[in-house]
């Protein structure tokens, strides 16, 4: 498995490793939101990694904390400015969520446990991956709970991509009002759970089929 | 240890260089889309056939013809204040009583939770619908939503404060 595919499959930060729990139930509840929130994050992770991974020999072993923090601090600031002057009124639904990008697990344990110590080329594949990995599980629980919640697939969208994706929204109306718990944290909870328990059972039959060498420890 | 502190004054500085960049590069953007934001609002609220674009305060009112009167106030929210802007219809045909209505709420600023009370910066939810046309004498019995209770009486309280300021009763008005 390549460094791509097990960032962000067979090590998805949010399903496996159970990182970046909190954005990922609270912006979750539409896929325009969920969009807008991994790209921040992809970002940040993409930046923060790639910056540290370069610097890596000058950065002191006792003080390396301060450091990443720092750097990801500064990107974090860095998107919070680009999207407050690009796509502003994505900014004002999810601030407070780009803004505590910086405390998201994520980041922090690709840098520690791989950017830190890897030359570059691995660096930015595996930020890639994990970026992407971060981004389907944000998005897989946004389109399920935009469809329960709301009815609809892709409202909104034009708060990302300008007036013309106002046509891309799906409307499936199934009943009156959706379900009003999946637009609420209790069913982002329960949606959440569940996605996980589907996903490792994916990953569980996707590694048991692989030769017997390759198999890691689950 | 001298090479560990000059790595970190080099990392801090070059940290520091980015995001003075970025803040450089985006201020003025930013501005500009803070102001369209806040113009966006007030011209939804009044709905006048000429764009507003600036506003005359005489302490937190503003008196447009017609008994249309844009008003501004703040309340507390559950994370924080609450600036609240609203659009009343005076009835000027009973110079006597008059029987105000309420045309529109927005809200300009706030720092309530996300995902659970920031619907009321959407200015097309339902429930900021709901309070156009009410008659201010019922805003009490307006139900909370579910999930946002403190927010939702926050800017009940607000509203009926605002349509309670003194200065509606002033027959000066502009534009």
């Amino acid at each position: 498995m390549s460094t791509f595919g097990r960032a962000a499959i067979t090590h998805n930060p949010a399903w496996v490793q159970l990182l970046g729990l909190c954005p990922l139930l609270a912006v979750s509840n539409n896929v325009v939101n969920a969009l807008g929130l991994s790209l921040a994050s992809a970002f940040v992770l993409f930046g923060s990694n790639c910056t540290i991974s370069m610097i890596r020999t000058w950065i002191p072993g006792f003080a390396r904390l301060p450091c990443f923090v720092l750097i990801i601090a500064t990107f974090t600031t860095c998107t919070v400015l680009l999207l407050q002057a690009f796509a502003f009124d994505l900014y004002l639904r999810i601030a407070l969520f780009v803004q505590i990008i910086v405390t998201n697990c994520m980041i922090v344990g690709r840098i520690e446990a791989f950017a830190s110590k890897q030359p570059l080329a691995k660096t930015i594949l595996d930020a890639a991956g994990t970026a992407c990995g971060f981004a389907i599980a944000l998005l897989a629980l946004g389109a399920i709970r935009e469809l329960i919640g709301h009815g609809t697939l892709f409202a909104g969208m034009e708060l990302l991509f300008g007036p013309t994706a106002a046509s891309w929204q799906l409307t499936f109306n199934v009943s009156e009002q959706g379900l009003l718990i999946a637009t609420l944290p209790p069913g982002a909870f329960i949606i959440a759970g569940l996605a996980l328990g589907f996903g490792n059972a994916l990953l569980k039959k996707f590694r048991s089929r692989q030769p017997s060498n390759n198999r890691e420890p689950s | 240890m001298v090479k560990a502190i000059g790595s970190l004054l080099g990392i801090a500085l070059a940290c520091a260089l980015l995001l003075g960049l970025t803040h450089r590069a985006t201020t003025e953007q930013i501005k500009h889309n803070q102001n369209a934001h806040f113009w966006q609002q007030v011209n939804e609220l009044t709905a006048l056939d000429v764009p507003i674009d600036k506003v005359e305060w005489d302490e937190n009112v503003w008196h447009l013809c017609n008994g249309l009167v844009l008003v501004r106030g703040e309340t507390h929210g559950y994370g924080g204040p609450i600036h609240l802007l609203a659009a009343l219809q005076l009835d000027t045909a009973r110079e006597k009583d008059g029987q105000t209505t309420v045309r529109g709420v927005s809200v300009t600023r706030h720092q309530e939770t996300p995902g659970i009370a920031d619907f009321i910066s959407q200015s097309q939810h339902p429930w900021l619908q709901h309070l156009a046309g009410l008659d201010p004498a019922r805003i009490g019995g307006v139900e909370a939503v579910t999930g946002a209770t403190i927010t939702s009486r926050a800017i009940l309280r607000g509203l009926a404060a605002m349509t309670a300021y003194p200065e509606l009763a002033s027959s000066r008005c502009s534009r």
